[in-house]
């Protein structure tokens, strides 16, 4: 496909300019300048598609600082995230684009890592040598041992036995984000080498997202695996009587619409959610999302502290997330927004909590 | 060019010269085609007042025109650079100053939107009630600058009732302050601050203003009551005036424009609300205080619609659609309803006053013209915005087809023969989107020999007519005198 063939909805956009989107775009937000938001995209779209200019560095940099979160597509009825997706594709097929994403790319494609690195899963978590489930890891949680073994802990608690390996290749979610259309064959083939199980369980959102919508395979993100679990009522869970509010990772809640789930199994552990100013589909991104940590980490910083403010306001002391990246992101951003609003919320893993409340 | 180069060593990386970028900001909410798309010649992304002083002072030294704008959702391209220039991208600059909650007020920079300053009034109990549709996009300053409507006109009236002071760069680069601090009113000098409300950006670029913040009301009821006619709608407001009773808000749609408004409940339902064929009007009333006191005003309004023959709507779904349509905005996730509804053709309308006696009689007039120009009818609003009493802004709305140049062109003929109609009808030819250049040929239809003043205040302000050039009055009408 090429942005031409999106020319209805772009004009559609020119059409109603009702500048909705703007309403929850966390990078406009930070930034406020209209060019970043959705329907500065789309102009600039129907421009490149009329032949006002041709495409340059200039537009790339405003295509690529975009978390992809579909903020604006909540907000709208046009599917805008897609064709963002696909203006990346032209501009990477032109050449506009930064070092650092060929680097990655080329990392993905070296050592089926993003960030190029060849861990030995298998050692490291040795204690799934016997496991049943394959679950699959995916680069961020390879690097996170800590929070991995956790999640094994917290499975294991639950009759899941999980099955961590050595053949774990990177799906391509990054590549498919960044635009990189032409590798994707490659970079899939390898991953479905390497990984040849149709049926398994994820635990990063992004993996998930791509793994079903993009592949069509049968992935399960691990939190509708614990919620099935707890509903039917197969595992008990101690009360912990605490407030916190949650975090939808953008791919896991927006895309997939496993909203309600982390919700039900929080509050049977006795936790009081306290909803933030921006949640469930109409959540609003930590900041990470889209390649952006890739290129703009000061710009990801100000959207974390931006969504911690959020959290800030609840009222309460502990935000629950269920994202590596997320995580990470805001963490960070509650030490940015601890030194700027004098509050500290921590920021937890779903995971935390699951431990503490299983027997 | 060298003022642009004047302006990048000034203002550094706040300065947008990209083709695409400029691109972006060359069109607004009006009816257009694709080929009017005007961009200007350079943006410029303020941050302060200061610097918008340096852009108008750069922008006065070589006679470029300057337009500011902010959400660019205005529906008469008030803010399209039709001269080129610069443009400045006034939602930039959005810090909330100060909120004093013990007089009630808020200064802001002028970029803020006027969802902003509710959420800045929030914790305090406190809001700002001028509030359009678009009050996630529309700035402060454009509000100012064009007087636009609010959902809850009625009770609180326009800009012009709720600003009390406003910052201004003029033309000739100077900053003034035009009002009078946070006293709600003044006999003291002459209304410059007034002056500006409604001037679209042709006399300065406005940058700063403290407004009036309400306290929130504990509790608010929105009902919907049908009327044989548009008229009984006016008479039924006027009853309950005379008793007493100040609606929050009030709106009297036609039977078709409520369709627009349901987009929701046919998407539902499959089809549109059932309305009785009787119906010749929809009144959408809003109440809103204490409890009891709602209640109270609600048993009384339903009487007084009894005794004059109004159907109250029993299916809460069309007034919550209406409400959520109106004033919430909380469609579903994916699903709100302007790009789906404006697929092929979009919302263009008129915006003329007329007194409250005449309101059949004009709405005659809007089908008439309507067909007479070939072009679908969305159907008509009357919002009332004057607080406390009986006062029209009309939305005449149609659907054009915005890929067709010669639908756009009538609906531009349209445009100018119903804003010359409503001035026949002893009306304004514009209550909400302000002259732009649309309205220039009836410039004078309406203002007389007033328009000649008009025009000597616009030269005091703007001697090299740079300020948002070819809205109110042409560029060359402005510079005669010079020449
Ligand atoms: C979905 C939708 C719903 C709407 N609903 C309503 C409604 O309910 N009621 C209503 O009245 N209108 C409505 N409108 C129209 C529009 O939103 C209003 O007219 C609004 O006031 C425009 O605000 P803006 O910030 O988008 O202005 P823009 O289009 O950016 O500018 C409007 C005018 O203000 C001037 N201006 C902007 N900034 C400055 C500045 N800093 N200094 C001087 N002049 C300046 C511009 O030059 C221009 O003349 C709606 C529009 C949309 C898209
Ligand atoms: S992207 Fe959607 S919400 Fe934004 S202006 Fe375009 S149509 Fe409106
Ligand atoms: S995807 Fe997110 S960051 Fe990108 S334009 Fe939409 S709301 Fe903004």
């Amino acid at each position: 496909m090429s942005i031409e063939e999106h020319r209805d909805d772009i004009e559609t956009c020119f059409g109603t300019s009702c500048n909705f989107c703007e309403r929850n775009c966390p990078v406009y937000k930070i930034l406020r300048i209209k060019t970043y938001t959705s329907k500065g995209k789309n102009r600039a779209m129907l421009g490149l598609i009329d032949g006002h200019y041709d495409a340059s560095m200039a537009l790339a940099e405003v295509a690529f600082t975009c978390t992809l979160c579909g903020a604006c597509d909540a907000h709208c009825a046009l599917p805008n995230t897609e064709r963002f997706i696909e203006l990346r594709r032209k501009l990477v097929k032109e050449g506009l684009i930064r070092p650092e994403y060929d680097l990655a790319i080329e990392s993905i494609k070296r050592t089926g890592d993003v960030f190029g690195r060849s861990i030995e899963t298998s050692k490291i978590f040795e204690e799934t040598a016997d496991g049943e489930v394959p679950v699959y890891l995916g680069c961020q949680y390879k690097g996170n041992k800590n929070e991995v073994k956790l999640i094994i802990k917290v499975l294991d608690k639950m009759g899941i036995k999980a099955k961590i390996t050595d053949d774990e290749s990177c799906c391509g979610y990054i590549a498919h984000v960044l635009g990189y259309e032409d590798e994707m064959p490659e970079i899939v083939s390898k991953f479905k080498e390497a990984y040849p199980h149709d049926d398994f369980i994820t635990l990063c959102p992004s993996c998930t997202m791509f793994t079903q919508e993009e592949m069509d395979l049968n992935s399960t993100h691990v939190v509708k695996r614990v919620h099935e679990l707890i509903m039917s009522g197969k595992v008990k869970l101690k009360n912990l009587d605490m407030d916190a509010t949650y975090h939808d990772p953008c791919d896991l809640g927006r895309k997939l619409g496993v909203i309600e789930e982390p919700r039900e199994i929080l509050e049977a552990m006795g936790v009081r959610v306290h909803e933030m100013e921006n949640n469930k589909e109409f959540s609003m991104c930590c900041g990470a999302g889209g390649g952006m940590l890739i290129t703009d980490p000061e710009l990801v910083e100000d959207m974390s502290k931006q969504r911690m403010k959020q959290a800030i306001d609840t009222g309460v002391d502990v935000l629950v997330t269920v994202c590596p990246t997320c995580e990470s992101t805001l963490l960070t951003g509650s030490m940015l927004a601890r030194k700027e609003y004098k509050k500290r919320v921590k920021v937890m893993s779903l995971w935390e909590l699951l431990d503490e409340a299983l027997e | 060019m060298e003022y642009i180069e004047e302006l990048k060593a000034a203002l550094g990386d706040k300065v947008l010269t990209e083709d695409f970028e400029r691109f972006i900001f060359g069109a607004d909410w009006s009816p257009r085609t694709q080929k009017e798309i005007m961009p200007p010649d350079v943006v410029i992304c303020p941050r302060s007042t200061e610097d918008v002083v340096e852009t108008v002072k750069i922008a006065y030294k070589y006679g470029i025109p300057v337009t500011a704008g902010g959400g660019l959702t205005g529906m008469a391209g008030g803010a399209v650079p039709i001269h080129g220039g610069i443009y400045i991208d006034g939602a930039c600059m959005n810090k909330i100053v100060e909120v004093d909650v013990e007089n009630q007020t808020i200064r802001t920079q002028s970029g803020a939107t006027l969802q902003e300053l509710v959420d800045a009034g929030k914790s305090h109990g406190l809001w700002f009630p001028i509030l359009p549709e678009s009050k996630w996009s529309c700035t402060i300053a454009s509000a100012i600058a064009c007087d636009n409507d609010s959902t809850f006109g009625m009770k609180y009236g326009k800009p012009l009732n709720q600003v009390l002071s406003i910052e201004m760069v003029t033309g000739r680069g100077e900053v003034i302050e035009a009002g009078h601090r946070k006293a709600r009113f003044s006999a003291s000098g002459y209304k410059l601050k007034d002056l500006i409300i409604g001037s679209e950006g042709t006399l300065g670029v406005i940058t700063g203003a403290t407004v009036k913040l309400e306290p929130v009301p504990e509790h608010r009821h929105v009902d919907m009551i049908i009327f044989d006619s548009m008229s009984k709608a006016v008479d039924y407001l006027d009853n309950l005036l005379r008793m007493g009773l100040v609606p929050e808000g009030a709106h009297i749609n036609c039977k078709r424009r409520l369709k627009f408004y349901t987009h929701a409940y046919k998407e539902k339902h499959g089809h549109d609300p059932k309305i009785p064929d009787w119906a010749g009007s929809l009144l959408a009333i809003i109440f809103a205080g204490d409890k009891d006191v709602v209640d109270f005003s609600l048993k009384k309004a339903y009487a007084m619609a009894d005794e004059m023959g109004g159907q109250l709507i029993q299916e809460r779904e069309i007034i919550d659609n209406w409400w959520i349509s109106k004033h919430t905005l909380d469609f579903p996730a994916f699903k709100q309803k302007w790009p789906a509804s404006q697929k092929v053709k979009k919302f263009g309308a008129a915006d003329p006053g007329i007194p409250m006696g005449r309101l059949e009689e004009y709405y005659d007039i809007f089908i008439e013209t309507a067909e007479k120009y070939e072009l679908d009818i969305l159907g008509m609003n009357a919002y009332l915005e004057h607080p406390g009493s009986i006062g029209f802004s009309l939305s005449c709305a149609l659907f054009v087809n915005y890929r067709d140049q010669d639908e756009v062109d009538r609906f531009r003929k349209y445009f100018e023969e119903m804003s010359k109609r409503a001035v026949d009808l002893e009306g304004t030819m514009s209550t909400y989107m302000s002259d732009t250049d649309l309205k220039v040929p009836y410039f004078e239809y309406e203002h007389g020999a007033g328009a000649q003043y008009m025009l000597e205040i616009k030269r005091i302000f703007d001697p090299k007519c740079i300020m948002n050039p070819g809205k109110k009055f042409t560029r060359e009408k402005v510079l005669e005198k010079e020449e």
